[in-house]
């Protein structure tokens, strides 16, 4: 019996199809201040964040690409700066009503099943073509309840006092050079505030869309949840197939208050031109929870390490992720947990597949605190390679500066076993069938956390990725 | 309360700079913000970094740390910003004619 993986072009004609671009306004390819400027000057911002954008462009241009190092990855290095599109409008300003969006963009949102979602599932959603949201809404009986979702442009101007009370204080613009350069451009993402104590119990979505060629999208999010409220937010993520390289550098920074619990999904499932580098972190205080559900499939690179600072007794956080990387791909996934103070919890569980010549790398930071007493840390990376091309890295740190704690790790790394395929198939399964069980089996933990629709499309788009692995 | 030190002349920190200077074996960054001295511990306490050769923001009276961004109060040495999770050390300051003089103020 042999399973080999091949080659086989993924069939990614619901999300590689492209719209013409036909845009009130493109920046011209690479960085300045000039871009920076003209970027703010267009959606009249205050003098503080071009100020704050201004500072971020000088901290991107000095700090080196991170090539090597402990958090470093030569593939970075075929990222050229200079030929990517920093700001594209595609619309006049972010529409509350479907019908109000341009036709091509509410083309690309309807084949992509939003407005359909929103009807069926959703508490609120919002929608991002390039670099900036083209349709924003929310039910009435949330924003009723004083919950606050809007696209981040909107924001800055109606939540101005909030808005710089947090901004930048979980991220600063310095903390890596992809932060910087997102502070410098940042354009769209959400904003989302939940009051003290308001349960959102049906999930908001954001979908990000990139679609012109050499485009950089730069969304921003930014997240409280207050005093002993909840939330689920969503976001998807695809784009076109081009020839050459696009880049997406997300910054996403989350504030859960004492008591509050919130859960951040993401499907991304980007192109294999993009680069995908996103910071993600959130600060979890007193007795709060925070859990990020990360499903990585596609681009070029990721590099993605979703964070929970936990500050406050008893707070909890966990990451959940999965990530699959194909041929010409590399998925550098992980996560990191930050005990700050006593009886915190964390829990990270990793698990990645490769296939057909794809590398996937596990690097995750575990660091306790002096005074984090009682601190329980539990991490488990499982790695999955179905061929000999293919590759796994696991680099785990761990700075424990704290005797009174507990913290276990395990990592397995493994191919699929020839006597589970043959116990499958003596079961009259066919070997390809068998061998896409073995995966979606593989990643049920990540999978079942999902909200149905969403498990549905991603047991789906596994099986097409998986589909002419057996030769 | 801890002895004042002498530990630069005035004429060595003009307005708008800073200066990396020594108590006691702790390395103390001095900032000048419109005239005002002001000394606080000078090592990042997220990763080694000299918060001296940080972005001042003169209105807020607040440093950034020049290597990953966490923010500094220059008046009580609170961490404002991730990914610091601890305050550094706050000096108390004493100017005369020539010489600049710190003390713990803890």
């Amino acid at each position: 019996m042999s399973v080999d993986a091949n080659d086989l072009a993924f069939d990614y004609s619901k999300y590689g199809f492209r719209q013409e671009e036909n845009y009130v306004f493109k920046s011209g390819k690479g960085l300045s201040e000039a871009v920076v400027r003209e970027l703010s000057a267009m959606k009249g911002e205050p003098e503080w964040m071009l100020k704050r954008r201004l500072q971020a462009l000088d901290i991107f241009n000095k700090k080196p690409t991170p090539v090597d190092g402990a958090w470093g990855n030569p593939d970075l290095l075929d990222l050229n700066y200079e030929d990517i599109h920093y700001f594209v409008r595609a619309g006049d300003k972010p529409a509350t009503d479907w019908d109000a969006v341009p036709e091509e963009i509410k083309n690309t949102f309807e084949r992509l099943g939003i407005p359909e979602a929103e009807r069926k599932f959703l508490a609120g959603v919002g929608a991002q073509y390039e670099s900036e949201v083209v349709y924003h809404s929310l039910r009435e009986e949330w924003s009723k309840l004083g919950v606050i979702f809007l696209d981040t442009d909107t924001a800055l101007k109606e939540q101005p006092e909030m808005f710089k009370q947090y901004f930048g204080t979980v991220i600063p613009s310095a903390d890596n050079k992809y932060a910087a350069l997102n502070t410098a451009v940042w354009s769209g993402g959400s904003f989302v505030y939940v009051p003290k104590g308001v349960h959102v119990d049906i999930p908001l979505q954001a979908y990000f869309r990139i679609n012109a060629e050499n485009m950089g999208q730069f969304e921003r999010t930014l997240i409280i949840i207050d005093e002993g409220a909840s939330a689920h937010y969503i976001e998807g993520c695809t784009a076109p197939v081009y020839s050459t390289n696009s880049l997406h550098s997300a910054v996403v920074e989350i504030i859960v208050k004492k008591g509050g619990k919130f859960r951040y999904t993401t499907i991304q499932n980007w192109a294999n031109n993009i680069f995908n580098l996103v910071t993600k972190r959130a600060v979890a205080y007193e007795d709060a929870s925070m859990e990020w559900v990360d499903g990585n499939i596609g681009s070029r690179l990721t590099m993605k390490y979703p964070s929970v600072y936990l500050m406050g007794r008893g707070a909890r956080g966990e990451v959940l992720s999965v990530a699959y990387a194909g041929k010409g791909q590399h998925q550098d996934a992980g996560a990191k947990m930050v005990h700050n103070a006593p009886d915190t919890t964390s829990v990270i569980t990793n698990k990645s597949v490769s296939k057909g010549g794809g590398k996937t790398t596990y690097r995750g930071l575990v660091k306790v605190h002096p005074g984090a007493t009682g601190a329980k840390i539990n991490v488990n990376c499982d790695a999955l390679i179905l061929d000999d091309k293919s590759k796994s890295d696991t680099i785990p740190y761990i700075e424990v500066e704290e005797s009174k704690v507990t913290l276990a790790h395990e990592a397995t790394v493994g191919r699929i076993g020839e006597e589970q395929l043959f116990y499958l198939m003596s079961r009259g399964i066919s070997e390809a069938e068998a061998l896409s069980m073995i995966v979606l089996g593989f990643m049920e933990p990540f999978t079942r956390e999902l909200p149905m629709e969403y498990a549905v499309e991603l047991n789906r788009l596994i099986q097409l990725e998986m589909e002419g692995s057996v030769g | 309360m801890a002895d004042f030190v002498a530990v630069a002349t005035r004429v060595a920190l003009p307005e708008g700079a800073t200066l990396a200077v020594q108590y006691a074996g702790d390395a103390v960054g001095l900032f000048n913000v419109r005239g005002t001295i002001y000394a606080i511990g000078n090592i990042c306490t997220h990763a080694y970094a000299e918060l001296h050769q940080g972005y001042v923001d003169d209105d807020d009276c607040t440093v950034d740390c020049p290597l990953h961004g966490a923010r500094f109060s220059l008046k009580n040495g609170a961490h404002f910003t991730l990914p610091a999770v601890r305050d550094v050390r706050v000096y108390h300051v004493k100017v005369d004619d020539e010489m600049i003089w710190i003390a713990p103020a803890d």
